[in-house]
């Protein structure tokens, strides 16, 4: 069995953001693994530690996301594949999925998998794209993954309504949830493994595309401003003795909000 | 403008967020076409004639009773082709989350996730969206024809006592590679999430099984729905699907209640658009404070049953003093 999956090389959302004329300033950013595509990479290995299979994972991107390829290595993934071209930069989830499933398409993956978005954009569109590109079917939002027979996968995911178990034929495209469960750390052994593991580069060219297909020029979307949110502002806060807190909220809510009859 | 709006259904009736949808239509202009499809649904044509839809396709078949991506993503195009509409409309669910981005592929469209804002200017698609964990928020535009997804409570649902026409559609012929087998229920007897007019939330500080019973209790009385932080769900307190934030629903209840959560921006990103929300923490640094209409600084065990009480003796017409 042969796994794809996708990781998006994104800004530590933890840290604080600067704006200038509508662009976020890079000096000082700081790069992560997108938190939804390691739990989707560490479902594809809870599936290589029961099963013979081989793990390959993809990042597009300029050279700091072979750093992204590294980690993953680490984790236990067998190969990398880095798409390098600096045109890739700045795309919407569609100029993202038209790259991937370009890459993707006859290559015998069984299952292409991902995080359910992307920790920058929370944007949740590559997925279901790249299904639909290659004309797979697709479990969105999974907590959970296993084979249930040759070319059989049983998933769980969160649905509007509560867990569904759904089932899907292979090949298929996965996306997971954060809920997953906690990917694992690389270990020293898999850090020192990871050198031996091959990094292929690959092109634009190589896979049939031009610059304007893909990335910023290949967006159907334009982000045209970029500003800091208006926060809510604070209202008031209270500390004192419980019976009495508990009447003046009631009073507020029914008298001052008017939000309950 | 034509729009499309793709209704979302429970139990036969129409949510709340496909309202909003049509409130959005109402807002532009728009002429409004609905996409009803479901088990059971074909009731809701007149609540959404009234609402401000002018036609509904309609697809009721038990087959439909629940959502699947492939059918469903027929139904749209072919909902999308017999309405002439020029920008498609569905709720930042999980439905939509599935939906919308597998039909803006088969459609070659542009896709907008997550509005919390949008118009149409100048033929081209206007609209606000947060990024980076919500510390950005980006204007982000597209030619028409469109797809976008919006969050609930970025428009109000109209009554504009209007009716609809409707228009049954035949079942799609789709290859099912992916069959929902069951639906796990951990949802109680409780109002939906996105439906609901109060929310009651518990974060990690519910500790436990005693404290989550009284974050239920207390929404009990309101009738509201139970919300929950990633981490308390995580903590089995709460099943996930009362998971509220930015993996989680989005919300935007008139009352959000917030116990025991300290605010962070994960969690957040779910609820900020509530009328009004309320927060008790014993920690008054608690971020949750700073966007907080009404703060309570103390120890959920103590006062939380006090509100279900004081909650009890409002609804008995013992009401408060004045």
């Amino acid at each position: 069995m042969k796994i794809l999956v996708c990781l998006k090389q994104v800004i530590d959302v933890e840290l604080n953001v600067q704006l200038r004329d509508g662009r976020i300033v890079e000096e000082g950013l700081q790069y992560a693994m997108n938190a939804y595509d390691e739990s989707a990479l560490e479902a594809a290995l809870q599936l290589k530690d029961k099963l013979d299979c081989e793990v390959v994972v993809l990042s597009m991107g300029p050279d700091r996301v072979t750093d992204v390829l590294k980690k993953a290595l680490a984790m236990g993934a067998d190969r990398a594949v880095h798409l390098d071209d600096p045109a890739v930069l700045g795309g919407d989830s569609g100029a993202a999925a038209r790259a991937i499933a370009a890459y993707a398409k006859d290559k015998g993956f069984d299952l292409v998998m991902m995080g359910r978005q992307a920790q920058d954009t929370d944007a949740a569109g590559a997925g279901p794209m790249v299904a639909e590109l290659l004309g797979l079917p697709q479990v969105t939002n999974i907590i959970s993954l296993e084979q249930e027979s040759e070319g059989k996968f049983l998933t769980r995911r969160v649905g509007d309504d509560g867990r569904e178990v759904v089932e899907v034929s292979a090949p298929a495209v996965i996306t997971v949830s954060n809920d997953y469960g906690e990917a694992r750390l690389p270990t020293m052994k898999g850090i020192l493994g990871a050198k031996k593991k091959p990094v292929d580069v690959v092109t634009l060219s190589d896979l049939g595309l031009e610059a304007s297909q893909v990335g910023a020029a290949g967006s159907q979307t334009q982000v045209v401003g970029r500003e800091k949110p208006a926060g809510r502002a604070a209202g008031r806060k209270l500390t004192g003795e419980g019976p009495d807190l508990a009447k003046q909220l009631v009073e507020y809510l029914v008298n001052d909000a008017r939000v309950l009859a | 403008m034509k729009v499309l709006v793709i209704a979302e259904t429970k139990q036969g009736k129409v949510k709340k967020g496909t309202l909003e949808l049509l409130g959005a239509a109402q807002s532009w202009g728009a002429e409004a076409s609905v996409l009803l499809a479901g088990a059971g649904v074909a009731g809701e044509v007149d609540t959404l004639g009234r609402h401000g839809a002018s036609k509904v396709f309609v697809a009721d078949d038990a087959s439909l009773g629940m959502y699947v991506t492939a059918p469903f993503a027929a139904l749209v195009v072919e909902a999308y082709k017999a309405s002439g509409a020029e920008l498609i409309l569905f709720a930042d669910t999980e439905m939509g989350k599935d939906l919308a981005p597998r039909v803006a592929a088969k459609l070659s469209l542009p896709f907008v996730p997550g509005a919390v804002g949008a118009s149409v200017e100048g033929g081209k698609l206007v609209a606000k969206r947060t990024s980076i964990a919500g510390k950005v928020m980006e204007t982000v535009e597209a030619s028409l024809p469109a797809i976008i997804s919006i969050k609930a409570g970025t428009f109000e649902p109209k009554e504009v006592g209007g009716s609809a026409t409707s228009e049954t559609l035949a079942l799609p012929q789709t290859d099912l590679r992916a069959i929902v087998r069951e639906v796990l229920k951990e949802t109680s007897e409780r109002v939906d999430l996105g439906d609901a007019r109060i929310v009651v939330a518990g974060g990690r500080s519910v500790r436990g099984p005693e404290g989550a019973k009284l974050i239920e209790d207390l929404a009990d009385v309101l009738g509201a729905a139970v919300g929950a932080s990633r981490a308390a769900c995580d903590s089995g307190f709460f099943p996930h699907s009362c998971q509220v934030g930015q993996t989680g629903r989005t919300v935007a209840p008139d009352v959000y209640i917030a116990i025991g959560i300290s605010g962070a921006i994960q969690h957040t990103a779910g609820m900020t658009g509530s009328k009004v929300i309320v927060a008790i923490n014993t920690d008054p640094d608690a971020p949750i404070f700073s966007i907080a209409d009404f703060g309570i600084v103390a120890d959920l065990f103590t006062v939380v049953p006090l509100l279900t009480e004081e909650f009890k003796r409002l609804k008995a017409g013992n009401t408060v003093a004045v």
